[in-house]
């Protein structure tokens, strides 16, 4: 099968998930027990509000028509009205989204920076004090809960030795990246276990490919046999670990976000649950939903383009 | 080393020397030994710590870790590490029945659509593919919002979010299975499907999962510890590690054992399953 039919049935495929996504999403509403619009308003709501209410989200429509009407509002880009904010939840979540994306790519920025040169020497000398001491890390890092590492570096980095702020988002360029830095550190410090070891293991696997050994064999320095021959192997490999972990990631901002009070879509979602705001909660979900698919997809068609050998079948 | 050296015929070795065993198995005895402890320090919690984990004491509040209180007391005077102790039964109770839950609803779902194939294989996988398109940690919010905050919620909401996988997992392994010649002889015997699923496929598809689930617990606990520390989880005043750190959080500036201690418990609780598990998973692959 060529690339190109590859690409067309990858996309393909993801259209059942999708609608899967938007049916749960839909669902969400319509799976409170009692009746939605007054656990939303609250039991001293006047029978009036409740009424707005109820044709404003169509629950007093079938079913079916529901749906039909729900789909059609997503595809317009409306995702009805925040009860909390009063305010379109697109333009909420618009407003919030910069933040989150800048949080994840910055902690996958710096995963990258630290967990490939660790992966690197650990899978070079397997077996070594540096294998032993990146593993025994790892170890440790896979059993903390992401709230608690990020508090503690807080009392450390921001209470004892105030080095960084303790909350908040801040501006321009520098501001941010300061402010953004424990929270970074945090989610690199979660993922790099799981990055560090997949990676070690694709590594060992590629040192010891035919083509590798030949190298070897001719006489390349180890620096040279790295850059030329694992390294880019290596990258291919990352980049689905990645991939793969995109939604952990986005998981992982909920948490952080709350720790570390920025004004994201994490922290956004936790917040709306404890309001009962419903729309915000559905917008934020499909979202997300619809981010995890996207990014999924995009790594494997870069991997397409990257790699011209690989056949799909 | 020495085996390598000078090959003995495969008939003289014997059994293995129980000392050899005990070294092979040293990650597998360490972990279940840990936590032995850490669940009879949690039963016994009212023998060892002589403070009620709800017990407030308002004169004594936000005492530094000292010899009366290990790790201190928090901002209504209660003994922390009553509550750290009094906090390990819940937490891996929801931790173990948070995967047992899934684990059942996996096997049965994903034994249906390796065994059976066809329609009930395409609708089933669909569902498991939407459910696994969704984070983890999202689709449990989700479900709790739904819901609503509290400990019925978050049974349910990690057993829906979680059980995808080992369908999956059981489904490829049927599948293989399915075609091998013992079940094809007791399908050729008559046998019926119940019988044949229960007697002759589950127990040679289950290991897998159980290996799957020894590194799924971890991740429960600290998913669980997640959705308390955020309020979705278990409710205050409950002694529970997440809600303990969360509470925590608004004394950083003065209070650190608040959040530090409690978090230490969960980190401990995690290796130790891990070792634990890694050590079962071993065992269950040298059995084959």
């Amino acid at each position: 099968m060529n690339t190109l039919t590859f690409l067309r049935r990858r996309v393909l495929q993801v259209l059942p998930v999708l609608a899967g996504i938007v049916l749960v999403v839909f669902m969400v509403v319509r799976l409170i027990p009692g009746d939605p619009a007054r656990i939303m308003l609250g039991i001293h709501a006047s029978e009036e509000r409740l009424a707005n209410l109820r044709t404003e989200l169509g629950l007093d429509l079938p079913i079916w028509q529901q749906f039909g009407l729900f789909v059609s509002n997503i595809f317009q880009g409306e995702l009805g009205t925040s009860l909390f904010y009063r305010r379109d939840v697109t333009d909420v979540i618009m407003e919030r989204l910069p933040v989150t994306v800048t949080l994840v790519g910055f902690s996958v920025l710096l995963s990258v920076l630290v967990c490939v040169p660790l992966a690197v020497a650990a899978a070079m000398r397997q077996g070594s004090w540096i294998d032993q001491i990146v593993r025994a890390i790892s170890t440790l890092t896979l059993s903390m809960p992401g709230f608690w590492l990020g508090l503690n570096l807080l009392i450390l980095f921001a209470v004892v030795y105030p080095f960084f702020p303790i909350s908040g988002f801040g501006r321009g360029f520098w501001d941010i990246l300061w402010h953004l830095t424990l929270p970074a550190i945090t989610i690199t410090l979660s993922l790099a276990p799981i990055l560090i070891r997949t990676l070690r293991a694709s590594l060992i696997e590629i040192l010891q490919a035919p083509h590798v050994e030949f190298a070897r064999t001719k006489g390349l320095s180890e620096r040279h046999l790295i850059q030329r021959h694992v390294l880019r192997n290596g990258l291919m490999a990352t980049l689905t670990i990645l991939g793969v972990n995109i939604g952990w990631l986005m998981g992982g901002s909920v948490v952080i976000e709350t720790v570390f009070s920025l004004p994201g879509l994490g922290a956004l979602i936790v917040s709306s649950i404890a309001a009962r705001d419903y729309p915000m909660i559905q917008g934020i979900a499909l979202i997300f939903g619809l981010l995890v698919i996207t990014i999924n997809l995009l790594t494997d068609l870069l991997y397409a383009a990257l790699d011209p050998r690989v056949t799909y079948e | 080393m020495s085996d390598a050296a000078l090959p003995v015929p495969a008939m003289d070795r014997g059994p293995r020397p129980p000392a050899h065993n005990w070294r092979r198995h040293s990650g597998l005895i360490t972990g279940a030994s840990i936590l032995a402890v850490i669940l009879l320090g949690s039963i016994f919690a009212g023998w060892i710590s002589p403070y009620g984990p709800l017990e407030q004491n308002l004169r004594n509040t936000l005492q530094t870790p000292s010899w009366t209180h290990p790790f201190g007391t928090d901002n209504f005077g209660r003994d922390i590490f009553s509550r750290v102790l009094h906090a390990a039964k819940l937490d891996l109770m929801i931790g173990f029945l948070c995967v047992f839950f899934p684990w059942m609803l996996g096997i049965a779902l994903g034994g249906i659509a390796g065994y059976f194939g066809g329609i009930a294989d395409t609708i089933i996988m669909r569902i498991v593919d939407t459910f696994s398109a969704f984070p983890f940690l999202i689709m449990v919010i989700g479900i709790i919002a739904i819901l609503g905050p509290g400990l019925t919620s978050l049974y349910i909401a990690l057993t829906l979010a979680g059980w995808s996988m080992y369908a999956r997992i059981v489904r490829a392994e049927v599948l293989v299975v399915r075609q091998s010649e013992y079940v094809l002889a007791a399908r050729a015997l008559g046998f019926g499907h119940l019988r044949i699923m229960f007697r002759h496929i589950l127990p040679n598809v289950i290991t897998p999962t159980i290996i799957f689930a020894m590194t799924d617990i971890v991740l429960v606990i600290l998913s669980t510890t997640s959705l308390s520390f955020l309020g979705l989880g278990v409710q205050p005043p409950a002694a529970e590690w997440g809600i303990m750190i969360s509470e925590g959080k608004g004394f950083i500036l003065t209070a650190w054992w608040m959040v530090t201690l409690p978090g230490i418990a969960i980190v401990i609780v995690g290796l130790a399953l891990s070792l634990f598990g890694d050590g079962v998973a071993k065992w269950l692959r040298e059995r084959g």
